[in-house]
């Protein structure tokens, strides 16, 4: 149990904390007084280096394996809430033309088929 | 006339609906919701989705909505078409194969499985229905995936929709074409009495296409496992299960285009020409009179069905 702060500890603490201060303005001087030599001496090597040129990679980097992730026996993840749908939108096409006769058979092949309605395919 | 369309994403695949009609359909902008109604029915990824609470439950009867009921059925009749290649009942095979996730975030590499289950033979007969109660029983060991059959019935679904609109005011009216990713549904022929013209996507080139179909009243499909692919550890997969085997199909067909009276069963049409390969795949929609098939093979071969002359 802490006593009563008393008059005389008050006094040593301020002593502490005078000391205290005294020695970092005393370490942050003589600290200014020698690195700052330096310091100019550090720019001026800078500013006169010349950069050397950046040495391009000449191995292709090594494959790393793909390695899907493994969940515990028994345990899976399950995906909720609502996805972000693309926003559907009615979209009127006024017919330009006549729609090509079922009789006339045109072969497309290969080529862009840019009259098709739809396509069909595997899903 | 106009045509007015409507593209949005839904069931992991990007959706088309068109309407040809003077005035602008009013039932065009609920598609999207009609759609997202059925995917939280349908879908195996949504936790809380009817599909998947029904795929939970083994051993005793559970009442089913009227959009789980109907697209049981036409899961059904397309396992019947197909002589059971194409069933419901591969949903344990598909997650082993990797496909445990939405498309959108399967990593293309997913690991493979510590030990390979075997093969498990899961009749579609061993699932009873009862349609008075509208109950599906699933035995232990059984789920469900619709997969292509209930994107398939939601085109077919939404062009009965749009069809109905213009048939109750017929000087609006016009034709329907819905597109769910692939799976195409068309109400008749357009306003001018002509075709829609609809083409078939070159798996080799992205965005062309290598032929053009012109197709009034029916349904057109394309299968195929140029997409939805992925690696399990150094081993190619897809999403076409062959039932006999309960793998990814090993097959010389990369896609396989189908035209039927509807789009259910192109959809599976499509899907049996791609597990049964090249040669017998053309020799099956041969020998149905209501098919009309275009098959590009791995090889870069493509192979026209006799009747598929009518509709180039």
């Amino acid at each position: 149990m802490s006593g009563k702060p008393s008059k005389k500890n008050n006094k040593w603490n301020d002593i502490q904390t005078v000391f205290a201060a005294a020695a970092m303005t005393l370490t942050l001087g003589l600290w200014n007084l020698f690195a700052g030599p330096d310091r100019a001496r550090a720019a001026a090597q800078a500013a006169q280096a010349t950069p050397e040129p950046v040495q391009e990679a000449t191995e292709e980097p090594a494959e790393v394996p793909v390695v899907p992730t493994v969940l515990p026996p028994g345990m899976k993840i399950t995906f909720i809430g609502p996805t972000a749908a693309p926003q559907a939108t009615v979209v009127a096409q006024q017919q330009q033309q006549a729609q090509p006769d079922k009789k006339k058979k045109k072969k497309n092949n290969g080529g862009g088929g840019g009259g098709s309605v739809t396509t069909t395919q595997s899903s | 006339m106009t045509l007015h369309r409507l593209q949005f994403r839904a069931m992991g695949s990007d959706m088309l609906a068109v309407v040809e009609s003077e005035a602008a359909p009013s039932l065009l902008a609920q598609v999207p919701a009609w759609f997202e109604e059925w995917e939280q029915v349908l879908s195996r990824f949504r936790f809380d989705s009817e599909l998947t609470r029904l795929n939970q439950i083994h051993d005793r009867p559970v009442q089913v909505s009227d959009i789980l009921w109907d697209v049981f059925q036409a899961a059904r009749a397309a396992e019947q078409r197909t002589n059971g290649l194409v069933t419901p009942t591969v949903l344990e095979a598909i997650i082993e194969a990797g496909y445990d996730r939405p498309f959108d975030v399967l990593p293309p590499l997913t690991k493979p499985r510590a030990a390979p289950a075997e093969p498990a033979s899961h009749p579609l007969e061993a699932i009873t229905a009862d349609p008075s109660a509208r109950t599906i029983t699933l035995p232990e060991g059984f789920g469900l995936d619709f997969g292509g059959v209930a994107k398939g019935w939601a085109a077919h679904q939404a062009m009965k929709r749009l069809q109905a609109e213009d048939l109750e005011d017929p000087a609006a009216g016009g034709a329907a074409l819905t597109d769910a990713g692939g799976d195409i549904a068309i109400s008749g022929p357009r306003a001018d009495g002509g075709s829609w013209q609809v083409g078939v996507a070159d798996p080799f080139h992205a965005g062309q296409e290598i032929e053009a179909l012109y197709l009034e009243q029916c349904g057109v499909a394309t299968s195929g496992k140029n997409r939805r692919r992925w690696l399990q550890g150094n081993k190619p997969q897809h999403h076409i299960i062959d039932p006999s085997t309960s793998q990814p199909a090993e097959t010389n067909v990369l896609t396989a285009t189908v035209i039927a009276p509807t789009v259910m069963e192109a959809e599976a049409a499509a899907k049996t020409v791609v597990i049964l390969g090249g040669q017998d795949g053309l020799a099956w929609i041969e020998s149905d009179p209501s098919l009309a098939g275009l098959l590009v093979l791995e090889d870069r071969q493509v192979l026209y069905s006799q009747r598929m002359e009518e509709y180039l």
